[in-house]
């Protein structure tokens, strides 16, 4: 009789719960749910556009730039995570650190090149490098991830099950899987079996 | 030459070998990175969560024996 009538309190909880906090149109787990797309979204523009400008140039990826790619799919893993599982604070942690990692590598690569008389790599947008681009963009996912983590109530709610929603997540995985599954392919055929060459001019296996 | 990738000094005899892994440490890197967003496709939190550190860990190793071979320390 006793866990009976826990159950029937708890569920006049959450209905009293739900009816004293009406979720406006921005609410925090909204807003979480749109700074995960937002951010999942400029991942995968940022590893399109490498990809592309690989292919289109036929210039095959730096060791640096291979591992700045692999610091920003790092972060779309926490961004993948809060899709499929719902928003945690230990889901925004994993994007964090891809996001640190990322910039570290970019800030090596930056050092390696912004001296003066030092011999930039690789081409330009506006008058930066990509490697800059690339720690500009790991520093606003930290900016950004940090910001969202501060909206506590977004870890209250369940994660909403519309079928927009599965849209997203289905369409968020079939994406950054692609992505990843291209950069295999991409350095098995740039490196081969072996430490990937200092300087790629080009593919090792298709020689 | 591309100034950042130039390869290290043959060590001394005796010496600390680093810059000489020749391993396909990449390939592996990102063949972790799919293996790790399929299992967060299949709801595995916590395999999803191993498998990230696991990659991480292994990325910034590479990253430190790249940087430390270019520099020819031996730490």
């Amino acid at each position: 009789m006793r866990p009976k009538l826990h159950h029937h309190m708890n569920l006049l909880r959450q209905v009293a719960l739900a009816e004293s906090k009406p979720e406006g149109f921005l609410g925090a787990q909204r807003l979480g749910y749109i700074f995960t797309a937002l951010q999942l979204g400029g991942i995968a523009a940022i590893l399109i556009a490498a990809s592309v400008l690989q292919f289109a140039r036929h210039e095959p990826p730096c060791p640096l730039c291979l591992l700045q790619r692999a610091g920003f799919l790092l972060a779309s893993v926490g961004l993948l995570l809060n899709l499929r599982l719902g928003l945690r604070p230990g889901h925004y942690a994993l994007v964090l650190l891809g996001a640190v990692f990322a910039a570290g590598v970019a800030l090596r690569q930056i050092s390696l090149h912004a001296l003066p008389g030092a011999d930039a790599s690789g081409g330009a947008v506006f008058g930066v490098h990509f490697y800059t681009w690339s720690l500009l963009a790991a520093a606003a996912i930290i900016v950004v991830t940090t910001a969202a983590l501060a909206f506590e109530g977004q870890y209250e709610d369940p994660p909403p099950a519309g079928r927009s929603m599965k849209l997203v997540v289905f369409a968020s995985f079939a994406l950054l899987t692609v992505l990843a599954a291209v950069n295999v392919v991409s350095v098995t055929l740039e490196c081969g079996i072996s430490q990937c060459p200092d300087n790629p001019v080009h593919y090792r296996l298709l020689r | 030459m591309h100034r950042a990738f130039i390869r290290p000094r043959v060590p001394a005899a005796g010496a600390n070998t680093a810059g000489e892994i020749d391993l396909a440490m990449m390939v592996l890197i990102f063949a972790l990175l799919l293996a790790t967003i399929a299992t967060a496709w299949l709801g595995r939190r916590r395999l999803t969560v191993s498998l990230f550190l696991v990659t991480l860990t292994i990325a910034a190793l590479w990253l430190l024996h790249h940087a430390t071979s270019l520099l020819d320390l031996r730490l």
